[in-house]
This record gives C-alpha cells, sequence and structure tokens, in this order.
C-alpha cells in the first residue's frame, strides 16, 4: 500500500508538532493501531533526516572547498613571497658587497700617488721620451694607457711596462695594472719596490687582501711608501 | 575573539542563515585540522580526513538539533571522539577485508545507520525534480516559513506552498519506500 497525501500531511504536522490537540489525539489513536501508518512515520522521519544529513554535507564540501582553495592560494603566495623575499635579500646582500668593495676599492684609490716621471727623475727633456710617457707626465692617464697601448709588444721596455701599469692605476682600472705589475715582479731589477707597493694596491682595489698583506709586509723601513704600507697593514689588522 | 561552546551550539542552530554559515565556518576552521592529523595518523588519506570530516559534523548536527550534546565534554572532544569512532569503524573494516583481525571499537551503530540513511536518500533525492528537492532543503534544513517558500518558489498562496511541499516529501517517501522494500527482499532471496 503506497504512502497517502493526506498522510503525508499528517505525518509532517505531526513531527513540526503542527497538529491542534484534538487532531494530535486522533492521529496518535490511528498510530497506536495501525501498524502501517507507524510503519510510514519511520519513512518520513528518515527521509527527513537524509535531506538534512545531506543538505549538511554539501554545506560542509563547500566550505572544504573555499577553505582547500583559499589554503592552495595562501600556499602559492608563501612559496612565490618566499621566492621573492630570496631574491631581494640576494639583490640587497649583491648590492651591500658591491658597495662595500667599490668603498673599499675607492678608499685604498686615495693611497694612489703616480709614481715621479722618469723625465723628471732623470732630468731629461721631454723630447728624449716616447709620446707615453709625455702624456703621464702630465697625468692624462687615459691618453697615456691609449699611448703605451699602440707600442708594439715586442718593443715595450720594463720602463714602458711600469708607467703602462701605474697609468693604468691611476685612471682607476687595478685589473687592467695588476698582469704587467706581476710580469714585473719577476724580475727584481726593474722597479722592484714600487712594484711591490702598486702591486699591493691593484690587490687591495681587487679585494684581494692576503696578496696585498703578503706584499707589504715585504716592504722594509725606508723603502718606497713604508709608512704608508704600515698604515695599511694596520688597517687590515 | 574566542566563542564559547554554548555560543557556537546557539549560532549552529539559528534560524538566521548568516549566522548559522558564519558559525559553520567557524567550526570547520577550528576542528578540521586536528580531525585530519588524527585520520592521518591512524593511516588514512587526506580523502578519508575529508570524508570522515563530513560525516561526523553531519551526526554532530543531528546530535545538537536533537540536544543530545549536554555539554559535559567540550565540543573539541565531542566531534573528536564521533571522528574517532567514525575512522576506527571504517578503518576496521578495511582491515577486516584485508584478512586482518579487527579490534573492537566502541560501536555508534545509530550514527552509522544515519550515515547510510544520507547516502540511500541522496541517491533518491537525485530523482526528485530540482525545485522539489530545493524546497525540501530550504524547508527542513534552512527552516523558511511557508510564507517564505510561496515567495520563493513565486506561488500563488501559502497552501500552494504547503501542497507542493508535501507533494515533494511523499514522492520522496515513496521513493524511498519503494527501495527499503526492494533491499528486504534482496535479503531475504
Amino acid at each position: 500500500m503506497n504512502v497517502s497525501d493526506n498522510d503525508i500531511e499528517m505525518i509532517d504536522r505531526y513531527l513540526a508538532d503542527d497538529l491542534d490537540p484534538s487532531e494530535k489525539e486522533l492521529f496518535e489513536r490511528r498510530l497506536s493501531e495501525n501498524s502501517l501508518l507507524r510503519s510510514h512515520l519511520g519513512v518520513v522521519k528518515q527521509a527527513i533526516e537524509g535531506i538534512q544529513a545531506n543538505a549538511d554535507r554539501d554545506r560542509i564540501r563547500n566550505l572544504h572547498r573555499t577553505y582547500a582553495t583559499q589554503e592552495t592560494t595562501r600556499q602559492r603566495f608563501r612559496y612565490i613571497s618566499g621566492i621573492a623575499a630570496s631574491l631581494l635579500i640576494l639583490a640587497v646582500s649583491t648590492f651591500l658587497v658591491l658597495r662595500n668593495q667599490a668603498h673599499k676599492a675607492e678608499a685604498y684609490r686615495a693611497y694612489f700617488t703616480p709614481y715621479p716621471s722618469p723625465i723628471h727623475v732623470r732630468g731629461a727633456t721631454r723630447n728624449d721620451h716616447p709620446e707615453a710617457i709625455k702624456f703621464y707626465d702630465r697625468q692624462q692617464f687615459e691618453a697615456a694607457i691609449q699611448a703605451f697601448n699602440r707600442v708594439p709588444v715586442d718593443r715595450r721596455t720594463n720602463e714602458m711596462k711600469f708607467y703602462h701599469a701605474v697609468s693604468f692605476l691611476g685612471n682607476g682600472q687595478p685589473a687592467g695594472a695588476l698582469p704587467i705589475l706581476e710580469e714585473l715582479q719577476s724580475d727584481p731589477e726593474s722597479y722592484a719596490e714600487p712594484v711591490r707597493w702598486y702591486l699591493a694596491l691593484s690587490y687591495l682595489q681587487l679585494d684581494q687582501d692576503e696578496q696585498a698583506k703578503t706584499l707589504l709586509l715585504q716592504i722594509d723601513q725606508g723603502e718606497f711608501e713604508y709608512d704608508r704600507a704600515q698604515e695599511i697593514l694596520s688597517r687590515l689588522r | 575573539m574566542k566563542v564559547s561552546d554554548q555560543d557556537l551550539i546557539h549560532q549552529l542552530l539559528s534560524n538566521d542563515p548568516a549566522t548559522a554559515e558564519k558559525a559553520w565556518q567557524h567550526v570547520y576552521k577550528r576542528y578540521y585540522p586536528s580531525i585530519k592529523a588524527l585520520v592521518l595518523k591512524l593511516r588514512g588519506a587526506d580523502q578519508d580526513a575529508i570524508d570522515i570530516f563530513q560525516d561526523t559534523l553531519v551526526i554532530f548536527h543531528r546530535n545538537i538539533r536533537a540536544g543530545a550534546f549536554k555539554g559535559g565534554a567540550t565540543l573539541k572532544t565531542y566531534i573528536y571522539s564521533i571522528a574517532r569512532n567514525l575512522w576506527l569503524r571504517q578503518y576496521q573494516k578495511m582491515q577486516k577485508n584485508a584478512g586482518v583481525e579487527a579490534v573492537a571499537y566502541e560501536t555508534a551503530t545509530e550514527d552509522l545507520d544515519y550515515i547510510r540513511n544520507a547516502d540511500i536518500v541522496s541517491a533518491l533525492m537525485d530523482q526528485l525534480k530540482d525545485d522539489c528537492k530545493k524546497i525540501l532543503i530550504e524547508y527542513y534544513y534552512n527552516n523558511r516559513s511557508m510564507a517564505e517558500l510561496q515567495e520563493i518558489f513565486t506561488l500563488s498562496s501559502i497552501q500552494a506552498a504547503k501542497n507542493k511541499k508535501w507533494r515533494c516529501l511523499g514522492y520522496l517517501v515513496k521513493l524511498l519506500k519503494e527501495k527499503t522494500e526492494h533491499d528486504v527482499k534482496m535479503l531475504e532471496t
């Protein structure tokens, strides 16, 4: 036997406590006498509970979807923020290191004074010297470098090489000076003392403090730039 | 600000949909992490945690509607114990299927029946027309009044709203009865 519309209405109103006292009394009497109606009551209850449980499930599923999406977005944001923060730290660190190096190079550049020009050292006239030395004498270091560069390699004397290197330092290019001075260092007869000093200055400006220190310690009292070498050594310590 | 357990229950049972929704969000945020941790600790997967939490809250809601939560324990302990029982029963079933001897746990037959019934009704509700499904949810879950149903479904009168609701409920009950009778016959054969 199917559940009639009228039964459903009565059961629903009974469950909602919507029957007036006389209707309720009559309905409960019918319930006590009619097992089929009792069975219908159980099924209606089951249906209503099922509706509520499934609506709960939908609600919780939606909540989960919302928060899972938010969590994924948060995780992505955290991941991207992490990368951005790392890049920022790297950029700032690099900037600080470079700035520190630049400051350091700048500080050591202040120790540079050009080695006296051979024109004055030997009391000769300008005309006895190559063009590059003339530029050096006028402290036009960039022009001097260009002029030294034009001299064929096999015709460059140690004197020219030395002034070429000092021109590089004077022009703020320690990397240009370094290989020339290292080459001259192997010849103890040529400008040994000033080569040690200018080579140390090149190392310092290129952030190679240990090599510089070794050279500065070799500058003995009375030698070229001894006092300044000591000053730098105490600063390095 | 921390909401007390009693306030939270009061809000969950509120007839105001916005208040209830906010309270459910609160429940989700406050309890899902610990239930997930529990299920994962007891060899469950992420999906198990989601399913168990969902059914836990279904049972929890049924219990607070029925006034079965008396406040003897905190809500956290109460929800946790429902979830634990549900998961251990499911896990026990899985172990049984895998041929491993099961360990006895405190049973929650009533809870399991409720969940099983929800599964059955869910499948049957899919056979209802959308507006039928909606009117039943709006009335039995969202506690809409007949006047509100009349407005939502643009019906001519409150009586028309009542009739529509009873027709839809009657159809669902008929399907449920047929399904139950069919299952009983299957068991007998």
